[in-house]
């Protein structure tokens, strides 16, 4: 009954034992369970804001403007779906009228709202529904049965996941989706659906950016395919670029250029003393990776995974980042600690580092995500920061692990580094 | 192999349980910090007879300590000594109140009203009640203030009467009596009757007719009501004196004075002030100040005058963990059907894990 059930959406190499298939269902209970604690009493005005701005959208029937403009689009569904769950829903986002984002003030008023849990549940369920796929994703994208349930048991208990989406509540698990899925199809060699894929993951989040270049040269053989590549890449930004010049009020491809996250990767240089002599590291190192695809790259799943997952690993080495940005590593770390078992103990590393890392926000990343359960206490209680701040000077402790997640992230790279070498000479011979 | 994995889950359970003692100070309960007041572009010295202080309204029960900008640019040892009492200035008039609140009506005859309290003062030497005496109009019988140890006490603890004439219109009335020492954290019941009085010619006092006085509850001819009264304990002593050396004031750092919690703390308007006496201008600690008054719920002093300005200050109150759950519980049970639908859910996939688990077993036995 269990294979049934099953048949559609786990591949066939999972069911062919009924210990694999219980064992998947095992895990993903866990997971289920564990996201289920967090989902109603836990947020960040992150997630108010970009559903404050959907049901602006809805209400004003004004769609375009917001940027980044498709997953705009992507909470107005998700918001037409679970309004009637929520018959007070305009009560909630009244604040709408005056502003497009949520302070702090309309964070901590929602909290004391009565039908505060249930707003937090609901608004978390699509989140939970693509994170979902993600973990299906996983078991799909490899055939070895090992494999699949390694990256698959982790992407159930990941720490960062959890918190990114339930407890902090941001949407980051959309690009992420799209990103698998482009993975997966590059696997089954479909490139063109791939990169339009991660073209949608683009236009939902620009990090992904990123990947656009790594992608081409990997899976693009000669030059005009590479083009062609590039182009598609581009479409589903362009179609929102597009849309929102239509509107006249706000260009994607602009605010994308003058965005602070763009700050974030240049922060770390060097200034030389003439003129306006500067060396950014991340573009720096960003160009050695591209320069290294594209003399050495053949096409193979394992290499562009691996050089995504460096990317991301020199970014967050080198650039300042919010902690819920770390959830972007999890489906390359996901593949990556299902080939080699000793990434799991580096990426847990990586994660104690990152705890500390995100004291420096004080109470907004503390305390106050805890707020609905009880305001008056969590949005006063001390915030570690605050705590350590009594004893030793937090901000160094700080600094100390956030260069320890560094570190961990070079050592990381030098290991992928090594296993893509590895690799590749395998290919040759 | 199984050795292996035994030690491997002992070692993540002793891991677990290390990390919960460390943190379980913080599960069952923790002090809360208020930032009442944080910016400072100037400092005042204290020493000799100068004594510099502010008022503050407690933001919630169970006050613990205080943090205090303070200096001490010579690294003074000399004796400071802070001092914390109810606060004896009326800096929020009562026409100044937002809301009044409603009167209790006249009383008159056998009526009484009254309130019980949890008292934050270790000597209470008196209560102040929000009265009023119908705009101005000349009311002359005898008023009869009780205080028992609960409404069911037949015995007065105190008793003090006042004439009618001396209730001014929505003010405060102030009935002082012999001290009670040792009073703090004890309940206590006031009511007050006039017996003489009669419709045209009596006083009566004003309530909240929401709870403000969470360990307290009205009553009405000795039947509990919903609200409270609007009352404030009266204590000529301090509810906290601090002895310390100068030499453990640092420089340009929040200063902790810590001390018993007061446990029935919120919403009442508290005075901490400092003083110096064997220091002098070369060997004085300063607390650092804003020169306009940024703090609307208080007022800064200096020797007992208000002064223009607001200290640098944070209050600390504690919060245990059946508070954090009763809260809970009660923002949960705002909405019933969500409740039981997360509760189903939650106990479906509980289900589904248990029966999971022990099929796996079964599955592991057949192999």
């Amino acid at each position: 009954m269990i294979k049934k059930i099953f048949s559609g959406i786990i591949p066939l190499s999972y069911r062919k034992e009924p210990q694999v298939l219980i064992t998947i269902v095992k895990w993903g209970l866990i997971g289920l369970l564990l996201r289920f604690i967090f989902m109603p009493i836990t947020t960040h005005s992150d997630l108010l804001s970009v559903y404050g701005r959907a049901f602006y959208m809805i209400q004003q029937r004004q769609f375009s403007g917001m940027i980044p403009l498709l997953v705009h689009y992507f909470h107005t569904v998700f918001l037409i779906i679970l309004n009637p769950f929520m018959p007070y829903s305009s009560e909630i986002w009244e604040w709408t009228s005056r502003s497009l984002g949520a302070d702090e003030r309309i964070w901590m008023n929602f909290v004391v709202h009565p039908n505060a849990y249930r707003t937090l549940f609901f608004l978390k369920v699509p989140y939970l529904l693509f994170d979902g796929l993600c973990a299906l994703l996983l078991l799909h994208i490899f055939k070895d049965q090992k494999k699949g349930l390694r990256a698959f048991k982790f992407w159930m208990v990941n720490p960062v996941g959890i918190f990114a989406l339930y407890i902090f509540g941001r949407f980051e698990i959309i690009p992420i989706f799209f990103i698998l899925l482009s993975l997966f199809y590059v696997k089954k060699r479909k490139n063109i659906l791939a990169v339009l894929l991660l073209g949608i993951s683009i236009a939902t989040k620009f990090y992904s950016l990123l990947f656009l270049l790594p992608f081409v040269f990997v899976v693009g053989n000669k030059t005009g395919e590479r083009l062609k590549l590039l182009f598609l890449g581009l479409v589903p930004l362009l179609i929102m670029q597009i849309l929102n010049m239509l509107s006249g009020v706000r260009s994607e491809v602009g605010t994308l250029a003058g965005s602070l996250f763009v700050d974030y990767l240049l922060a770390m240089r060097f200034k030389l003393p003439f003129v306006h002599d500067t060396v950014f590291i991340f573009v720096l190192g960003y160009a050695l990776i591209l320069l290294y695809v594209y003399y050495n790259s053949k096409f193979s799943f394992a290499s562009l995974y691996k050089h995504m997952c460096i990317i991301l690993l020199f970014l967050f080495a080198t650039s300042f980042f919010h902690p819920h940005y770390f959830m972007w590593l999890s489906p390359f770390i996901a593949i990556q600690i299902a080939e080699d078992k000793k990434f799991i103990g580096l990426y847990t590393m990586q994660v104690l580092c990152l705890v500390i890392y995100s004291f420096q926000w004080d109470r907004s990343l503390a305390g106050y995500l805890f707020a609905p359960i009880y305001k008056f206490y969590f949005a006063n209680v001390m915030s570690p920061f605050t705590f350590i701040s009594e004893f030793y000077p937090a901000e160094k402790l700080v600094g100390i692990f956030r260069s320890i997640l560094s570190a961990v992230s070079f050592w990381m790279i030098y290991q992928i580094f090594k296993s893509l070498v590895l690799h590749k000479s395998e290919i040759r011979q | 192999m199984k050795w292996d994995r035994f030690r491997r889950v002992s070692l993540v359970f002793l891991i677990l349980i290390c990390l919960l003692l460390t943190i379980s100070p913080r599960i069952y309960g923790a002090d809360i910090e208020f930032l009442d007041q944080l910016r400072w572009n100037a400092n005042i010295a204290i020493y000799g007879s100068r004594k510099v202080g502010q008022s503050f309204i407690a933001r919630g029960d169970r006050l613990s300590r205080m943090a205090v900008f303070m200096a001490n640019p010579k690294r003074s040892a000399k004796k400071v000594i802070f001092h914390l009492r109810i606060n004896p200035y009326e800096e929020i008039e009562p026409e100044e109140l937002q809301f009044l609140g409603p009167s209790v009506g006249e009383i008159h005859g056998s009526e009484s009203t009254g309130q019980t309290f949890l008292c934050s003062v270790p000597t209470l030497s008196g209560i102040k009640i929000l009265m009023a005496n119908y705009h101005d109009r000349m009311n002359d019988q005898d008023v009869i203030f009780h205080l028992k140890k609960s409404p069911k006490d037949k015995l007065d603890l105190r008793k003090v009467v006042i004439n009618a004439s001396r209730i001014k219109d929505n003010q405060y009335a102030e009935l002082s009596f012999s001290p009670i020492y040792d009073a703090q954290d004890k309940f206590y019941y006031f009511y007050i009757e006039s017996p003489t009085s009669y419709p045209g010619n009596a006083i009566t006092a004003r309530y909240s007719p929401s709870d403000i006085c969470t360990e307290g509850e009205r009553y009405v001819n000795g039947a509990g009501a919903t609200g409270d009264l609007l009352f404030k304990e009266v204590s000529e002593t301090d509810v906290v004196t601090l002895d310390i050396s100068g030499s453990k004031i640092r420089h340009n750092v929040f200063h902790e004075f810590i001390f018993p919690r007061i446990n029935s703390s919120s919403n009442e308007s508290f005075y901490f002030y400092i003083e110096s006496p064997e220091a002098d201008a070369s060997s004085a600690v300063y607390f650092q100040y804003y020169d306009s008054p940024r703090y609307r719920q208080g007022r800064m002093y200096v020797d007992g005058l208000p002064y223009q300005g607001s200290l640098t200050f944070k209050t600390y109150y504690y919060v245990g963990l059946s508070e954090i759950v009763g809260e809970f519980l009660k923002h949960l049970s705002q909405d019933i059907v969500f409740s039981l639908f997360y509760s189903l859910l939650g106990g479906f996939v509980v289900f589904l894990l248990i029966a999971t688990i022990i099929l796996e077993r079964k599955l592991k036995k057949a192999h």
